[in-house]
């Protein structure tokens, strides 16, 4: 029965009976001394006086115990089936003298089972006279004491000493009766109940007399014991069948079947006492469940030393005699006098019990199943001395924390630790048990007493409420959830498991609907604790610890910009709690991740708002916010999938181009790219560059030279370096900021595309100054086909002395001068050109040697990059005046990437005017959408004035 | 009523606990939803062994000084009603009358359209928790 969890504290008390008389009938351990058939003697008047009566008192002394006592059980007869005569080996026997009030009284409608089984009197007169006159008296007032006793065997014993033989054969010669014969006739009625014994002081004649006599008196007990047994039997019979009826009392029937077994016990027969301890458990339990128990009501316990007795004790109060007047049965548990009787008690009697069991285990050889259940029975001991101890420590103030109390108490409110006022201390002062008593005023001894009342078996208890715990949930118990929980909490604390023992915690504190204020603090604080002292990180997914809510994502655009996220964080507990770090993470479709995070937080109760910040997202797209990890310590609360957010990259402030290289040959076949990068305002300490292209191909290169040349002074201080490429990435020198740097890539063309223009992937990697790291995409298109053909012929004319072609002359100036421009594609443009040899230092012309190589430079750019290079230096010089230089690297993207493609080229080309398209307001909210609305109209007053200028 | 009502429990069809109310001062929650939850159990021991035609399940157990009782509609809910042990016969047509007015309680709750009677949600309707300490009080 998996809920059945609790073991009742009636349960206990009985089973350490059943055990505690288990183990004595195991071991053969003679109990208490008084448990001995008592036989009484008397001593006729004249037996007093003669020596003789007394003499034979302590003979019989002598030659007790009893042995070899055959015995059958008369209730196997009844039943039909014949149980086997026995045989017992030892009874003890006690000899006492007779006095009229040593029968307790008893009470008329209930049944007194007494020790005495046999009375003797002692007859030694030979005068018959004397008999007539005083004996037979005295043995009939004996006779109407003993007699009407129930069960209860009597006996004459007519002693006759040596001389007395004699004279008594010679009476018998004449025919004249003795005293044993009037006797005789007197007092045996149906059974030979008077006996005649000769004794001559003569061991070995006596020792048939002895004999005879000695089987005079096993007779006699057997036979007062098994009246006895048919007539407890009878009135156990007839008050079990009464079971059903109202107002039927266990007690009653507890005391006769306890009165059987008690008898059983006189006789030594304690196998046959046990299975009535047995059987009367196993009605206990039967009643138990039928109609619970209404004959607990009255119950004593009040004199003093009860609560630190010893159970097992049956000597220390007449017990049976008080459950026969109905005034005691048990102890009263609900009504005690004064307060924490029963904790004491029951504490008590425990310990007491393990104590003795311990003792006789210790010097028994028994099976390992037995000691398997003796186990199972002193765990049950134990924990209900612990509970004691709990409630008592509690109580006390000696036991700070009580997270287990309450499982089987019946008390309201378990008194605060703190308040233990001198009322309570007082009426703890009245605990007699010394070592109880004294370990509730300190702390340490408590400490002591407590875990040497514990198995400690953690393990085992830990693999036994693990399973349940996980039951619960999926019923919705939360009560008994929590009460599991807490349990496995302790197992796990003390077998100093760290993780689980944080999950149980995080198990308990989430679910605080339930705990007390001060309990839930206390596994907070466990919690922090332990997460700070825990060896192994612990991760755990979702708890409802927490609740989070990623309210807003900002992105802002400028060149130090950073990604801020705004996150709702609900606190569950009422506790306020202090994080070392919640980190977030953002993941986009691509796989590229984003962190922020924000560290040394303190979460008040109930709900806080906080800002995550990390470095800018530079590549747009959608984000999934992957995970918020929330830590303490060792301890990572998990929250998955938070939703997903469009994200719209920020530029960075360096601008990457990739083209055919600047000088080029004609003559030569493309083969690479150059690829400039320009560093804005910031500089770059290290990064790298992946070329990848889907029409190109790129071998892999052992190193790359650099140049860097300053953007401001031109031609200034060229530098060259060569930097080894690491598995395909071009590893990038320093670079300070407003320079140039510049590469040559080496290409194939693994597809011939028909318009020569190709695709190329330039995935740039790089850490700033500050050491963050950032990541940015830049697709160029690149056409292979050279921007200028160059055809020509030679016509030899060295009379010439004027230029004939007026046409020519023009366009020579206007290539001296401004430069020309090329205004369509595929426009014809002939040149004519003069070669004449190169005057020498005097002025002469030498001739032209033959076979000289002329070299025809064709400098040119594209009317666009003129135009471009144009804004970004007004939008710099503007920028710079305005003071918002952060903005420079994105608002250089806007106008290389929106602005420039959509002035109209041929209108500058023409009348030298750039006429800019109006401000296009919907493109520039869309790259600013991730953006703080302050900072987007900044950005738009501010592009209003570009634009006017 | 000759006997006190220490504890009512309404656990639903899949057990769990939809309403435990403590009407006692001397007990702590806590042992109200233990020996609800216990009396699952037994509850359904009692309606698998036998062919139950009565809903009134008779009693279900006595512990310590305490008696529970139990009763299950047709749709499984059980209604668990512990009363405090006293000398005198608790008598089964009292206490099916008092599960008889629990369970017309519980009708009541049912037929109100708001009530979702498969959220594994306690109840909280004051009709009922006032129709409960009506129970307790007569």
């Amino acid at each position: 029965m998996r809920r059945r969890l609790t073991l009742w504290l009636v349960t206990a008390v009985f089973k350490l009976a059943t055990a505690a008389f288990l183990l004595r009938a195991t071991v053969g351990e003679q109990m208490a001394d008084n448990k001995r058939v008592i036989i009484t003697y008397t001593y006729g008047p004249d037996a007093e006086e003669n020596g003789l009566g007394i003499g034979f008192a302590d003979d019989l002394e002598g030659r007790l115990p009893l042995r070899n006592v055959a015995w059958q059980n008369p209730l196997g007869f009844s039943k039909g089936n014949t149980s086997p005569p026995r045989v017992i080996e030892l009874l003890e026997v006690e000899l006492k003298r007779y006095s009229p009030e040593m029968f307790p009284r008893a009470m008329p409608g209930t049944l007194y089972h007494s020790p005495y089984f046999l009375h003797l009197y002692l007859v030694t007169t030979d005068d018959s006279e004397f008999y007539k006159g005083t004996v037979r008296k005295q043995i009939q007032e004996w006779l109407n004491v003993v007699a009407n006793k129930k069960n209860q065997e009597w006996l004459i014993v007519y002693l006759i000493n040596a001389e007395s033989k004699g004279k008594s054969a010679r009476f018998l010669g004449v025919g004249a009766s003795s005293v044993f014969d009037k006797l005789k006739s007197d007092f045996s009625f149906k059974k030979e109940r008077c006996i005649r014994m000769k004794l001559q002081n003569d061991p070995g004649k006596d020792a048939e007399a002895w004999t005879d006599f000695q089987n005079h008196l096993k007779e006699g007990i057997i036979s007062s014991l098994n009246q006895q047994i048919i007539q407890y039997d009878e009135d156990t019979r007839r008050i079990d069948q009464q079971r059903l009826m109202p107002g039927w009392n266990y007690c009653q029937y507890f005391i006769m079947k306890e009165g059987l077994a008690y008898t059983f016990e006189f006789m030594n027969l304690i196998d046959e006492a046990l299975l009535q301890y047995d059987e009367l458990e196993a009605s206990f339990f039967q009643t138990l469940a039928e109609q619970g128990a209404p004959w607990f009501a009255k119950f004593g316990g009040l004199e003093p030393e009860d609560d630190s007795a010893n159970i097992l004790e049956l000597q220390r109060k007449p017990y049976r005699d008080m459950i026969m007047q109905n005034k005691i049965s048990i102890f009263d548990f609900r009504v005690s006098l004064f307060p924490f009787f029963r904790e004491a008690w029951v504490y008590s009697a425990c310990v007491n019990v393990i104590c003795h069991c311990d003792e006789l285990v210790a010097v028994s050889s028994l099976q390992p199943e037995i000691l398997a259940g003796y186990d199972g029975e002193k765990a049950d001991l134990l924990r209900c001395a612990r509970i004691q101890l709990d409630k008592l420590g509690v109580a006390s103030g000696t036991y700070r924390d009580a997270p287990g109390i309450g499982f089987a108490s019946t008390h309201a409110t378990a008194p605060d630790p703190e308040s233990a006022s001198s009322a309570i201390k007082d009426s703890l002062q009245k605990i007699t048990n010394s070592e109880l008593r004294s370990s509730l005023f300190s702390a340490e001894a408590f400490d002591e007493l407590y875990l040497r009342n514990s198995i400690c078996r953690f393990a085992e208890a830990a693999a036994v409420w693990e399973p349940l715990q996980k039951q619960f949930p999926n019923e919705s118990w939360d009560v008994l959830d929590d009460l599991l929980a807490e349990k496995l909490a302790s197992c796990w604390k003390m077998l100093s498991n760290q993780d689980r023992y944080l999950q149980s915690c995080l198990h308990l504190v989430a679910c605080p609907t339930i705990a007390t204020q001060r309990r839930i603090k206390y596994f907070v604080d466990e919690l922090i604790r332990t997460s700070h002292e825990a060896s192994e990180v612990l991760h755990v997914e979702n708890s409802p610890l927490l609740h989070l809510n990623v309210k807003n994502v900002i992105n802002t655009i400028s060149d130090d910009g950073q990604l801020l996220i705004a996150l709702d964080v609900t606190n569950r507990l009422p506790e306020e709690l202090e994080f070392d770090q919640i980190l977030l993470r953002l993941v986009s479709s691509d796989g590229i991740e984003f962190y922020c995070s924000m560290n040394d937080i303190k979460l008040g109760v109930a709900k806080s708002l906080i800002q995550l910040s990390g470095q800018k997202v530079t590549i747009s797209g959608t984000y999934v916010v992957d995970s918020v990890t929330c830590q303490i310590g060792k301890l990572k609360l998990i929250y998955r999938d938070l939703g997903s957010f469009p994200i719209t990259g920020g530029a960075v402030p360096f601008r990457i181009s990739a083209d055919l290289p600047d000088q080029t040959w004609s003559q030569d076949a493309n083969s690479t790219l150059q690829i400039k990068l320009f560093t804005g305002s910031q500089a770059l300490k290290e990064g790298c560059i992946m070329i990848t292209g889907s029409t190109l191909s790129f071998p892999n290169i052992k190193s790359m030279l650099f140049r860097t040349s300053s953007v401001a002074e031109t031609g200034a201080h060229v530098k060259e370096c060569a930097i080894d490429t690491v598995e395909n990435k071009i590893m990038l020198p320093a670079v300070s900021s407003f320079e140039q740097l510049s590469f040559l890539m080496p290409f194939q063309e693994s597809v011939k595309a028909a318009s020569g223009d190709h695709k190329v992937k330039l995935t740039f990697t790089y850490t700033t100054l500050d050491g963050k790291r950032h990541i940015w995409y830049e697709t160029e298109t690149i056409n292979l086909t050279p921007a200028i053909e160059v055809t020509h012929a030679i016509v030899y004319n060295p009379e010439a002395k004027s230029h004939a072609n007026c046409k020519s002359q023009r366009i020579d100036e206007r290539f001296n001068g401004s430069g020309s421009v090329f205004e369509q594609p595929r426009y014809e443009f002939p040149v004519v050109y003069h070669l004449r040899p190169k005057p020498d230092a005097e002025g002469k012309q030498s001739p032209i040697a033959e076979n000289a190589k002329i070299q025809l430079d064709v400098a040119y750019h594209d009317l666009d990059k003129e135009i471009e290079e144009y804004f970004l230096a007004s939008l710099d010089k503007l920028l710079s005046e305005r003071d918002m230089t952060q903005y420079s690297g994105c608002l250089m993207h806007y106008i290389c990437d929106m602005l420039v493609p959509n002035i109209d080229i041929l209108q500058y080309a023409l009348k030298d005017i750039i006429s800019l398209p109006p401000l296009d307001l919907p493109g520039l909210h869309a790259m600013l959408r991730s953006e703080r609305p302050e900072t987007i109209n900044r950005i738009e007053e501010f592009l209003t004035v570009f634009h006017e200028v | 009523m000759p006997f006190d009502v220490v504890c009512i429990a309404v656990i639903g069809k899949m057990n769990n606990p939809l309403y435990i109310k403590n009407c006692s001062s001397t007990y702590q929650d806590l042992k109200c939803h233990y020996i609800a939850h216990t009396s699952i159990d037994l509850v359904e021991e009692r309606i698998s062994t036998t062919k139950h035609t009565d809903q009134y399940l008779g009693l279900l157990y006595a512990m310590e000084e305490l008696a529970v009782f139990g009763y299950i509609t047709n749709t499984r809910v059980k209604f668990i009603i512990v009363t405090s042990l006293q000398d005198v016969a608790i008598k089964d047509q009292e206490m099916k009358n008092l599960f008889r007015k629990i369970h017309n309680s519980y009708v009541s709750l049912v037929s109100n359209p708001f009530y979702n009677p498969d959220s594994h949600k306690p109840i909280v309707s004051a009709n009922f928790e006032r129709a409960m300490a009506e129970v307790t009080a007569t």
